[in-house]
């Protein structure tokens, strides 16, 4: 490091007037002179006259002085104040280097909470804030209709064929893209064929998205109808996996699911594919057919998105598609982004809440810390300020440390970021795809190290303001021992504020992990154990009997897998993804009004052992027979019962579906002839109403996509078995998806686990910020109290009271901040309950566990300044000052 | 005046006054009189010039200034070498060495090139 000059110090005692001091200097030089010029005879007159004469434009001479000496004055100043910055960060370092515990503590408290309000801000970016990643993103919307069911609101992808109708007509548009997924397929043939993911796109996807295939081409307008050459382009992910990058592959001809196609170009991985079912796609068709997923629309520039919906819509109502078809319900367009698709916004937003409080938790920490490093600081520099250092520098000296100490936090705060993104990545539930764009670039760096900064400031300013308010004189004189009253209440209010903010955290993750512990044993209504479920998938060209006969292979080899205790072809679990119904039941007694809401409730086609296959017991009535399809023949589950006729006489009445009339269909009256319990598919929605219709197998409908298969196995190891089955069934076909039904509900509970795991994380680092916080208040009072400490002692007082008197300060403090907490955990459980189906609100276990929990943290905080306390000598304490 | 006085040129003036100052604390009039005098008072030095050059040799660290008392208890502003003027003195008369000889050597050249 460059020391001051010690010239510079001189700077100073001439600064005052730069003209002035030129002056002086000239004065001086031409008095010089002229006794030079008298002595060597000249007359006083004469001599000035010549001095000046010699002297020349003296003015100009001068002019040049003074801008010269400002132009140093300047310099000086910056200097003089890089110096005093370079020797408060030297004696910032040397100081948090004198006392490393406390260093330590301070650090991790800003790492901590700088590093998750990092990683959750990054989140929020990436999630709720960032638009499409493509050009002018922030008018790009997914055009979709929706409908409204049991309050969920359902997308549904407008009508084929609309993109162009828009791209033509729609005023507000500046360009339109249609872009769907199709599920799994498999590439290539045999042993080597891969399982992939594909999403459909028409000609203009990719310059709407302003991308260029790297290799190749984009499909072209004979690809994209029905029967025109089979074309498709890869990912560069597949592309560089699958062959190598090579460029060789395009015109290169691969069977994908059987069907040969040419590939015809290579997009870059760089340009996102919307994925509609939560994969990311490896490669793109053409969009060929009536197809679903949804249309981009980027809007002009100044039109809203409610005045585009409008007119999309009116050009939706009045166009000419063969695909519109009557439906029974108001599906209204809908423009939006992908922030708000996202089913946990609100809960994001409440972290975002939530780790904000906890970052102002951390800085107040680190201010009390800051503040509780004694009366000794305080003395230190009341004694500087006697010694001329001006109260400014002091201040100044002050946030320097604070920025140098957050600086340094913040610097460990970037790998608290980073780690907590890394696994916050790992923990997303599935549908959180968005979760895996999130990177942990240098966006990490920024942020952290503007919140380290701001942080460090106002660290800095609120502990420069409790110095500031103290007249430094007056500290030296009498010593530190009396707070303004003002001051202790703004401090003691902070810790009962993050006592309370903690408490609030670790009743909501208690209470999310004593509900998440109920439902993980909720009755399911069936026996789940050993149960899976098998589909193949097959071709869509294929025809019906093919499938068909596919099936009845399927079927005969199945009941071969060794270990079996049954198998059902064509039967769907709860749980994996069956078809669910769209529906408003009538009866005779009771006709359905059109204001009746249709509900959805989940359908299966079971044959007539489904019932004991599934270890469901009759709650009343007989199952299915051979006779059951021809007699319109159904059965209900218990709720759904409940729902059509409350009177509970359900077996032998009839009802149907209202809700195809609106197309014009009429239902046949339905029988039912048996009631069975709810089953439940998802942890998080509970028991749903089913309705079971006989399986009528000639009609070969379940085959569309693919054959299903319902297996129960003895032993641990029926997924391998399972896999082998279906190898010998379809050797090298991938598309075959093998499901644990038990695990499949499960992972309904992905997303409330989720936030229950980052809740709980969250939980923890408010519990460890108000420990710190608590420890910081009572290790400053106590420090403060010495004085007092020793003369209670003189006194008489015990060192048991003393301990009482510290330690109860923390726990009053402590007791208050919990009671605000848990009315605080009141109302954040209404917000988890819209999460988790079942949650109690008031669960005395949570909320008294969650209290016990934090008591005894404050009263471990405590313990150290107690231990201080205690250990005070009433005679040094006495005499200290 | 026995003979014409020379104007000191600016850079050889920069060169002057890093000497002049080189044997300790020195204020304005005295490192013209030492130019003078040690010039024979060949080069004369027009004080318009001398002070801003001092004060620009000043603001490029080559000399730092200080106020003192003169002989004559008056209060006059004294310039000393730095170590970088210092360094600056060496190289430059270096160069105005190598420079003067150099067209001396030429001056002093017999007529033609051959």
């Amino acid at each position: 490091m460059k020391q001051t000059p010690a010239w510079r110090r001189y700077v100073t005692f001439w600064r005052a007037n730069i003209t002035q001091d030129v002056d002086d200097e000239l004065r001086f030089h031409m008095e010089m002179r002229i006794r030079e010029y008298m002595a060597r005879g000249m007359r006083e007159d004469q001599a000035r006259r010549a001095v000046f004469a010699r002297l020349g434009d003296v003015d100009a001479a001068k002019a040049e002085c003074v801008e010269l000496g400002q132009v140093r004055e300047t310099h000086a100043k910056q200097a003089d104040f890089l110096d005093g910055v370079r020797s408060d960060v030297r004696f910032a370092l040397r100081s948090l280097a004198r006392a490393p515990g406390w260093t330590a503590v301070a650090l991790l408290t800003i790492a901590l909470g700088v590093g998750a309000t990092t990683a959750v801000f990054r989140v929020v970016d990436t999630l709720l804030v960032r638009p499409f990643p493509y050009p002018n993103g922030s008018r790009v919307f997914m055009a979709r209709r929706e409908f409204t069911i049991d309050g969920q609101t359902i997308p549904v992808p407008p009508p084929s064929g609309i993109a162009d109708e828009w791209r033509k007509h729609a005023q507000a548009l500046e360009g339109a893209a249609h872009v769907t997924s199709t599920g799994s397929m498999t590439l290539g043939a045999g042993v080597q064929g891969l399982a992939v993911h594909a999403a459909r796109i028409d000609t203009s996807f990719l310059a709407f998205a302003g991308a260029h295939p790297l290799i190749g081409r984009n499909f072209n307008a004979s690809e994209i109808v029905p029967g025109g050459p089979a074309a498709m382009l890869l990912t560069e992910q597949l592309w560089r996996r699958a062959y190598g990058g090579s460029s060789d592959v395009i015109g290169t001809v691969v069977p994908l699911d059987g069907k040969p196609r040419t590939i015809v170009g290579v997009v870059p991985a760089s340009l996102l594919i919307p994925d509609f079912r939560g994969e990311r796609a490896d490669l793109l068709l053409p969009i060929t057919g009536p197809t679903g997923g949804a249309v981009l629309v980027r809007l002009r520039a100044g039109v809203s998105s409610t005045a585009a919906t409008e007119e999309l819509a009116a050009i939706m109502k009045h166009a000419q598609l063969p695909d519109i078809r009557p439906v029974p319900m108001e599906m209204p367009l809908r423009l939006t982004r992908p922030q708000d698709w996202l089913a946990i916004r609100q809960p994001l937003v409440m972290l975002t809440g939530a780790v904000v409080l906890l970052l102002l938790v951390a800085c107040t920490n680190v201010a009390h810390l800051l503040l509780a490093r004694g009366a000794a600081r305080q003395r230190e520099f009341a004694v500087r300020h006697a010694l001329g250092a001006a109260r400014s520098r002091l201040l100044r000296q002050l946030v320097t440390e604070s920025v140098v100490l957050a600086l340094m936090g913040g610097a460990l705060a970037v790998f608290v970021g980073w780690t907590g993104l890394r696994v916050l990545a790992a923990l997303r539930p599935a549908e959180m795809v968005a979760l895996t764009y999130v990177s942990s670039d240098g966006g990490v760096l920024s942020i952290a190290s503007v919140l380290a900064i701001s942080c460090g400031l106002a660290i800095g300013l609120l502990a420069a303001l409790r110095t500031a308010h103290r007249e430094l004189g007056v500290t030296l004189r009498v010593g530190a021992s009396n707070t303004p009253l003002a001051g202790r209440r703004l401090r003691a209010s902070l810790v009962v504020g993050e006592v309370a903010l903690s408490a609030t955290l670790l009743v909501g993750a208690l209470l999310l992990i004593h509900a998440m512990f109920d439902l993980q044993r909720m009755q399911l209504g069936f026996d789940a154990r050993g149960l899976y479920a098998i589909s193949f998938h097959r071709p869509e060209e294929e025809t019906s009997a093919a499938k068909v006969a596919f099936a009845s292979l399927v079927s005969a080899r199945a009941a071969g897998i060794p270990g079996n205790d049954g198998v059902m072809i064509g039967a769907t679990a709860p749980g994996t993804r069956g078809p669910r119904m769209v529906a408003a039941f009538e009866t005779p007694e009771h006709s359905l009004t059109p204001e009746d809401a249709a509900g959805s409730i989940a359908l299966y086609s079971v044959e007539p052992n489904y019932f004991a296959m599934m270890r469901m017991p009759l709650v009343v009535g007989r199952t299915f027979d051979e006779g059951s399809v021809a007699r319109h023949e159904v059965i209900v589950s218990a709720a759904l019962a409940h729902q059509v006729w409350p009177d509970g006489n359900a077996v032998g009445r009839v009802m149907r579906n209202a809700v195809p009339k609106s197309r014009g269909v009429i239902e046949p009256w339905q029988t039912v002839i048996g009631i069975v319990p709810d089953v439940v598919g998802s942890l998080v929605e509970g028991a749903t109403p089913a309705l079971y219709r006989p399986f009528a197998s000639e009609t070969g409908g379940f085959l569309i996509n693919g054959v299903t298969l319902l297996v129960r196995l003895r032993g641990d190891d029926g997924a391998a078995r399972l896999e082998q089955f279906a190898k010998s069934i379809q050797p090298g076909n991938s598309g075959t998806v093998i499901t644990n039904v038990r695990e499949t509900i499960d992972d309904t509970m992905a997303e409330p686990r989720f936030m229950m795991r980052v809740l709980v994380t969250f939980a923890v680092l408010g519990v460890v910020l108000a420990a710190i916080g608590l420890f910081g208040v009572i290790s400053y009072n106590v420090g403060q109290r010495t004085r007092e400490i020793g003369v209670r002692m003189t006194l008489g007082a015990t060192r048991g009271s003393i301990a009482r008197l510290v330690v109860g300060d923390g726990i009053r403090l402590a007791l208050l901040g919990i009671t605000l907490g848990l009315f605080g955990a009141v109302e954040a459980s209404r917000l988890i309950q819209k999460l988790l189906y079942g949650l109690p609100r008031l669960d005395p276990f949570s909320f008294g566990a969650g209290a016990a929990l934090l008591l005894v943290v404050a009263v471990a905080a405590c313990v150290v300044p107690m231990l201080r306390a205690t250990a005070v000598d009433p005679a040094v304490a006495i005499r200290v000052d | 005046m026995p003979a014409p006085t020379i104007d000191v040129l600016r850079g050889t003036l920069d060169l002057l006054i890093l000497r002049a100052v080189s044997w300790g604390p020195t204020h304005g009039y005295a490192i013209a009189r030492w130019i003078e005098q040690a010039t024979d008072d060949v080069l004369r030095i027009e004080e318009g010039t001398l002070y801003p050059a001092l004060h620009r040799l000043e603001n490029r660290e080559w000399i730092a200034a200080e106020w003192g008392t003169s002989e004559n208890n008056r209060r006059a502003k004294y310039y000393t070498l730095t170590a970088k003027g210092r360094a600056q003195l060496r190289v430059e008369t270096q160069n105005w060495t190598r420079y003067s000889s150099a067209v001396f050597a030429a001056l002093k050249a017999p007529a033609q090139p051959a």
